[in-house]
């Protein structure tokens, strides 16, 4: 890596690191990877719902992210910037495999009024996260997101899941805030409709 | 859906939801949202559980990465560096 000059504009947990491998201490890019790797890998799956894609695009990433790195200028987070690369990765990735984007209708998402039992405030909401995240849960949870067209996944999995602000998010993935706010409703809507048919069953 | 317990004005709210409970919106609208859940038995539903289904999705947990793929992917990584 060439030795540059960088003052980082924005710092955070990551800033010390990347400055040194950017200094040119690239034996440090095991830290970096042990740091990401998980993540990214997560990202990946419930993006790319297939672990060998998956592990592409970790890879890829991590690739794109030392052939970059050089030109990285600090601006935003490093956290931020990786993840707008995974999220390119992740575009190819989906192209490929003909996950295609599509629009989620208010009909999809709307609190379905069939039952009386819809008007009642459910026990389930009063118990803790904890609590309720069991086994089946988590697979009932990633089959909901997993159904959502990947233009709405995206930004579920970096918001509620990746714990990413509105506006990092509409700075990942080139959007308008007003689009990931709306977009960002309908997901969680979507799988909120899922959970309730399944606390309902 | 049957929306025949929906007015176009809880339609309306709906769509800001979200924003409430992310503590996006602006006084005037919050406000709003408030006076409308108090009411509307319907939406005040829609919110608690819109609110808990935002947070399981916080408490997915994550899952590890193979370790084959791990060591396969830090002596890639390594290589790649070393022919720099």
């Amino acid at each position: 890596m060439e030795n540059q000059q960088i003052k980082p504009i924005v710092k955070d947990e990551d800033t010390e690191l990347i400055l040194e491998i950017k200094k040119g201490r690239t034996d440090l890019y095991e830290d970096l990877l042990s740091r990401y790797e998980t993540r990214l890998y997560n990202f990946g799956l419930r993006m790319c719902k297939d672990v060998s894609d998956a592990q592409d695009l970790v890879q890829e990433t991590f690739i794109n992210i030392f052939r970059y790195l050089p030109d990285f200028r600090m601006e935003s987070k490093f956290k931020n910037w990786a993840y707008k690369i995974a999220a390119s990765v992740c575009m190819k990735i989906k192209r490929k495999n003909n996950d295609p984007e599509k629009e989620l209708s208010i009909d999809e998402i709307l609190p379905s009024t069939e039952h009386q039992a819809s008007v009642q405030i459910p026990s389930w909401v009063n118990q803790p996260a904890e609590a309720l995240m069991n086994k089946e849960m988590y697979f009932e949870i990633k089959k909901e997101i997993d159904n959502l067209p990947p233009n709405y996944r995206i930004i579920i999995v970096l918001r509620d899941m990746e714990g990413f602000s509105t506006k990092e998010v509409s700075e990942i993935l080139e959007l308008s805030e007003s689009n990931v706010k709306v977009r960002l409703h309908r997901a969680r809507s979507f799988v909120r409709e899922g959970l309730k048919r399944y606390f309902n069953e | 859906m049957n929306n025949n317990t929906y007015s176009n004005h809880c339609i309306q709210m709906f769509e800001v939801y979200s924003q409430y409970l992310d503590g996006e919106l602006d006084e005037k609208q919050k406000k709003e949202v408030e006076e409308h859940i108090e009411t509307c038995q319907e939406c005040r539903a829609c919110i608690l559980t819109l609110k808990k289904t935002r947070e399981l999705c916080s408490k997915m947990p994550r899952v590890k990465a193979p370790d084959d793929f791990s060591s396969k992917l830090h002596s890639q990584i390594k290589k790649i560096l070393d022919c720099k």
